[in-house]
């Protein structure tokens, strides 16, 4: 929660994040460049550039299979949301790495000739109509110009300036970029300078990356094709007992071709709002009263369940809904009030002795 | 009602995450950290082997004395005797990064040179990186009572095999194989390098094979299409000393 | 706008799984092996008495 910009907000948690993800990185680099040599059955060894080029190319493979795989992790279990809240570092990182690779490449492979080796990677290799044979060099250019442009544009200044929805459409580019660095790797190191390990291990990768993202849309599918009753008036739909509310908590109502909806229990007090965080869209719904605040589970953004406004000094706002209580069932209306608008919480006597 | 069970929830500007949560995130970052070690070592230890290429740095700076012929691509012709070998052979030569001897060995064709420079070695096989004090000059001392032997015709032939660039391949670098050197074999080869065909299965004990067009001149840059496929291809075969020579006509080239 | 982000994202991984599954089995599946090793194959009567004296 910024109300100014300012280059990177640290806290204790993106330190001990980063410094996590540095043992990885340092962990993997360290073992691929100085250890395993000594175990290889080789005549003589790789190329010193080209085994350093193989260390970060395999490592920003295996760093953004991690990436990817946070993401529905965290949807099919809540305990994987600490993973989530930092990933912007990762993926700088990530991005970092891959420029190494390519700089011993570049500085190898497209050396030693009057050619530019810059330019070289453009007009060496022009088998565009080949499968096997193809320039497979250009396929992990673009996923590394879509990183670079992910990696700028990871600040939260460009979340605000480009509004959440246009920002994470712009940053589901990580999954081109990764569709492309599969295609690189497969068409590339896959196809000759790689091992069986090498192989095997990219396999699994892509495999449990689309097997997570399934399971994960299938759940999200679930809730989303639950249909609760409208009334008559066709305004107000049944959100079910109170009671099953766990206290400050929430339950998630999905409404007919419209966002979701929380409706969080504080105490004896019942109060809805939108499921959709301002800053990321993350879900409120899953997130919890602390403080008073509905809190995000994403990056902690809090909001007054009342009005759906952030505490001052942030200017956040997301819509609220009214709510009723009839004959112990509570009721939603299903239209939307301008975001910061305030609803006086329902008050359900039933609910008193809650923990 | 509501549950009495712990109900943890991670803030990430909270000062520590919630305790029942902290042993599961040291659980999943040292799992994290075993991974990446053990992915690390994994590939590290079993990549494949790139061959006993290399640059013979240790035999120093070699001068030859010989004939050069300088098509298809240049070679040195030298009598049995010279660099130890019992018979003539025929050596392929290389400027130095990734640039031919087309230039320097265009005008002395056929006549008795002096070439000094780096070896390249890989098992027989071997490369002169032309340069230095050396380079490639009319012998000062030509060999007596030697001129190269005449050209040998094997027939027409189908290989199968995998067109690399001469230099990479024979010591340059390790991998010098493979589509993921495609690249660099290409800048080789417009560099003037000589392209050679390794085939999977050995014609008369040799694996390696000189490639020229169908006249024995320099192939067109239709050959970049083919590089570092598996392919088979057809044309005469010619040994010129130790040195095969493969005349194809790229027309026939087949990836398999 | 949720909702449809949500099928958005559904309908990009189902496609990302098939394209990407088949891209990675093709690429490995055409990979050299070795299977492909064939034998020179003389096509003259030239090469085939080279092959013939080299037995």
């Amino acid at each position: 929660m910024s109300v100014k910009y300012v280059p990177v907000i640290w806290n204790r948690t993106k330190l001990v994040y980063d410094v996590v993800v540095l043992a990885i990185v340092g962990a993997y680099l360290g073992i691929y460049i100085y250890l395993a040599p000594t175990f290889q059955t080789v005549t003589r060894p790789i190329d010193w550039d080209i085994y350093k080029a193989q260390a970060f190319g395999t490592c920003v493979f295996f760093l953004l299979t991690f990436i990817l795989s946070i993401g529905p992790l965290a949807r099919l279990d809540k305990r994987f949301l600490p993973l989530l809240y930092n990933r912007r570092h990762l993926g700088v990182i990530t991005c970092v790495l891959a420029y190494f690779h390519v700089d011993y490449i570049l500085g190898w492979y497209n050396a030693f000739s009057p050619i530019n080796r810059y330019v070289s990677v453009f007009i060496v290799n022009t088998s565009f109509d080949r499968f096997l044979g193809f320039p497979f060099e250009i396929l992990g250019i673009l996923a590394l110009l879509i990183m670079t442009i992910l990696a700028v544009t990871s600040h939260d200044f460009w979340l605000h300036f480009l509004k959440p929805t246009l920002w994470k459409f712009l940053h589901m580019g990580i999954y081109l970029a990764y569709a492309l660095i599969i295609g690189h790797v497969a068409l590339g190191a896959l196809q000759s300078a790689a091992g069986p390990f090498m192989t095997a291990a990219t396999g699994v990768s892509l495999t449990l990356v689309i097997t997570l993202h399934l399971l994960a849309a299938r759940k999200e599918h679930l809730i989303d094709s639950l249909k609760s009753t409208l009334d008559d008036s066709g305004d107000w739909m049944d959100a079910g007992s109170p009671e099953d509310i766990p206290d400050k908590r929430a339950r998630i109502i999905s409404i007919e071709d419209d966002e979701r909806v929380a409706i969080f229990r504080n105490g004896t007090k019942l109060s809805a709002i939108s499921n959709v965080c301002a800053h990321q869209n993350g879900p409120l719904g899953e997130g919890k009263i602390v403080y008073g605040c509905v809190t995000c589970p994403w990056h902690g953004y809090q909001y007054r369940v009342e009005d759906g406004r952030s505490p001052p000094p942030f200017t956040e706002k997301i819509s609220t809904y009214r709510i009723k209580l009839e004959s112990g069932r509570l009721w939603l209306n299903v239209k939307a009030l301008p975001p910061g608008t305030y609803v006086e919480p329902v008050v359900s006597p039933m609910t008193g002795e809650g923990s | 009602m509501a549950t009495k069970k712990p109900d943890p929830f991670f803030i990430g500007w909270a000062k520590k995450p919630p305790k029942s949560l902290q042993g599961f995130l040291f659980l999943v970052s040292a799992v994290l950290i075993g991974a990446a070690a053990g992915v690390a070592f994994g590939i590290g230890s079993s990549v494949p082997d790139p061959g006993d290429a290399r640059f013979a740095w240790g035999a120093g700076y070699q001068t030859f004395t010989g004939y050069v012929d300088a098509k298809p691509y240049p070679l040195l012709r030298l009598p049995a005797g010279e660099g130890g070998r019992d018979k003539p052979h025929a050596m392929l030569i290389t400027g130095v990064g990734k640039r031919g001897m087309q230039q320097l060995a265009g005008p002395l064709n056929g006549q008795p040179v002096d070439a000094g420079g780096i070896l390249l070695k890989r098992g027989d096989l071997d490369m002169l990186q032309v340069g230095g004090r050396v380079s490639l000059r009319p012998a000062e001392n030509p060999v007596l009572n030697f001129s190269p032997a005449p050209t040998e015709q094997l027939g027409r032939w189908r290989l199968t095999g995998e067109i690399c660039d001469g230099k990479c391949y024979t010591g340059a670098m390790r991998p010098g194989v493979g589509l993921a050197h495609k690249a660099c074999a290409n800048f080789c080869i417009i560099g003037g390098i000589p392209p050679v065909f390794v085939t999977t299965a050995p014609l008369l004990g040799s694996e390696f094979f000189l490639l020229a067009d169908e006249n024995g001149e320099p192939l067109s840059s239709d050959v970049e299409d083919w590089v570092a496929l598996l392919i088979s291809l057809e044309g005469e075969v010619e040994r010129r000393d130790d040195l095969m020579i493969f005349k194809v006509n790229l027309d026939s080239a087949k990836q398999l | 706008m949720q909702r449809a982000y949500r099928k958005a994202h559904r309908t990009i991984w189902f496609i990302l799984a098939l394209v990407l599954v088949f891209t990675l089995g093709l690429a490995l599946m055409l990979r050299p092996t070795g299977t492909h090793e064939q034998p020179p194959v003389p096509l003259d009567d030239t090469a085939k008495s080279v092959l013939e004296g080299s037995k």
